[in-house]
């Protein structure tokens, strides 16, 4: 273990971690379950805006033949 | 209660990597299982698996970004919490990460940008072959997690040199004695907790009498792999149990509950073990040499007990006992939805049986259990002194 670490400061961290981690996590596993809900349907992997920059794009809303479908909700 | 630096450090760490593993244990097989659906797609034409592909991906995406924001926490953590670790052990555990990094990350990377980006910028050809590349990245990042990981189970090949480890033999060091049977492990639990995700999202849908095609087509991918890798997998575990005999006799003591040398050995089936009066009580077990024949696969092998392990060096008996069960659990709920699942689809009584379906969807998260109280297993009791797992590196 590190020699100069102290126990206030590692349960300080924890509990930011822990906070941290149901934050991020909290919204990824909502978003997978929206995901997962809504289903396969024809509109498939979006491409329009998906660029470099954005390459989580690919796995948001999507424009379709027929409008804007939301992956999510 | 003064607060135990120590003691916090392996909580922190073991809140972490237990997040984490969740992540690669859905994603390796993920990736797999994208590969195959597009391989399908090419050879088939079915617009089928081109749905499929497109919807998983997405799952696989979100997936795959909250595995790697987990991953780099644990990488922070060998430099804040485990310092004195990260140095002695650097020599070996650096390059084994740092190979990590330079044969799977850099496959990943490059060829998931392909895959999420290139699907109208590349031929079909060359977009399948990123997808298997992005497969097979997760496999050689597998690899070197779990070379790492039996390292520090059974640390061989290497020397002390001023109170350093240094490497002596790198052969020795990857492909340890305990390296193969423990990635084959992994690898098929990852295959398997995909697996169970899938038929369960097929059995929803079914449920809700939604997108049927697509929730046929992942019932019965996922029932046929999970029914051909279950037994391979149960297998798998006993002979895991082989390096866990040979080489960490207080880890097998501990999972079995036995607290005394027996020979033969009995097989404690459930029991609430008790550390104080070193007893079993509400014990249900089965008569000697049922635990010979398990641990050793002989009739009349004798089994090291707690009782002749110096007590400080006992892991905490309750949790590697009670963790392995449930890992088996899930095991024998995964055995029991693939081949009745499959039953029932040559019985053609798949899509009609209700109960069935609500079975198969309930068991999603059995795959991520098992993964998780394996490595519960696995970790909470790896004393070996030299280098004992994650959740309990050498101390100073």
């Amino acid at each position: 273990m590190t020699p100069t670490l102290t126990g206030p400061q590692v349960l300080a961290t924890l509990i930011g971690y822990v906070l941290v981690y149901a934050f991020i996590f909290a919204f990824g596993i909502r978003y997978i379950y929206a995901l997962l809900r809504e289903g396969p349907t024809e509109t498939g992997l979006r491409h329009a805006p998906t660029t470099g920059k954005r390459p989580m794009m690919a796995a948001g809303p999507a424009e379709t033949a027929t409008g804007t479908a939301a992956a999510a909700e | 209660m003064s607060l135990d630096p120590l003691l916090l450090s392996r909580i922190q760490f073991a809140f972490t990597v237990s997040f984490h593993i969740i992540f690669p244990a859905f994603t390796i097989g993920l990736a797999a299982w994208l590969a195959t659906m597009e391989g399908m797609r090419l050879a088939t034409g079915n617009p089928v698996y081109r749905r499929l592909f497109d919807f998983w991906i997405k799952i696989f995406a979100v997936s795959f970004g909250m595995g790697v924001v987990s991953g780099i926490v644990m990488a922070f953590q060998f430099g804040t919490n485990w310092s004195v670790l990260a140095e002695k052990t650097g020599p070996i555990q650096g390059p084994l990460l740092g190979y990590e990094t330079f044969t799977a990350f850099l496959l990943e990377a490059t060829f998931l940008g392909v895959m999420l980006l290139g699907r109208d910028r590349v031929s079909p050809r060359p977009y399948f072959f990123a997808c298997c590349m992005v497969s097979l990245g997760t496999l050689f990042s597998s690899f070197w997690i779990l070379a790492n990981n039996s390292w520090m189970q059974v640390p061989v090949g290497h020397q002390i040199v001023d109170g350093k480890i240094v490497p002596s033999d790198w052969k020795t060091i990857i492909a340890g004695p305990v390296f193969l049977v423990r990635w084959l492990h992994m690898l098929l639990a990852a295959f398997l907790t995909t697996s169970m995700c899938v038929i369960a999202t097929g059995a929803w849908y079914l449920l809700r009498d939604i997108h049927r095609a697509e929730g046929r087509a992942m019932m019965h991918w996922g029932m046929g792999l999970a029914a051909v890798l279950i037994p391979v997998q149960l297998l798998m575990g006993h002979l895991n149990g082989k390096y866990v005999v040979n080489h960490q006799p207080s880890k097998i003591a501990a999972i079995e509950a036995r607290w005394h040398d027996e020979q033969p050995a009995s097989e404690v089936l459930i029991a609430w073990p008790d550390e104080e009066s070193r007893q079993n009580p509400f014990a249900i077990t089965l008569p000697p040499p049922f635990g010979s024949l398990i641990d050793s696969d002989s009739l009349s092998a004798g089994e090291v007990g707690l009782g002749s392990i110096p007590r400080q060096n006992w892991p905490p008996v309750a949790i590697p006992f009670f963790a392995f069960r449930i890992m088996v659990g899930m095991g024998l709920v995964m055995l029991a939805v693939s081949w009745l699942g499959n039953w029932l689809r040559f019985r053609g009584r798949l899509e009609t049986t209700r109960w069935f379906l609500w079975c198969a969807f309930l068991a999603f998260p059995s795959g991520f259990v098992a993964v998780l109280t394996g490595w519960i297993t696995a970790e909470s009791a790896a004393s070996l002194g030299l280098c004992s797992g994650c959740c309990a590196p050498p101390t100073q």
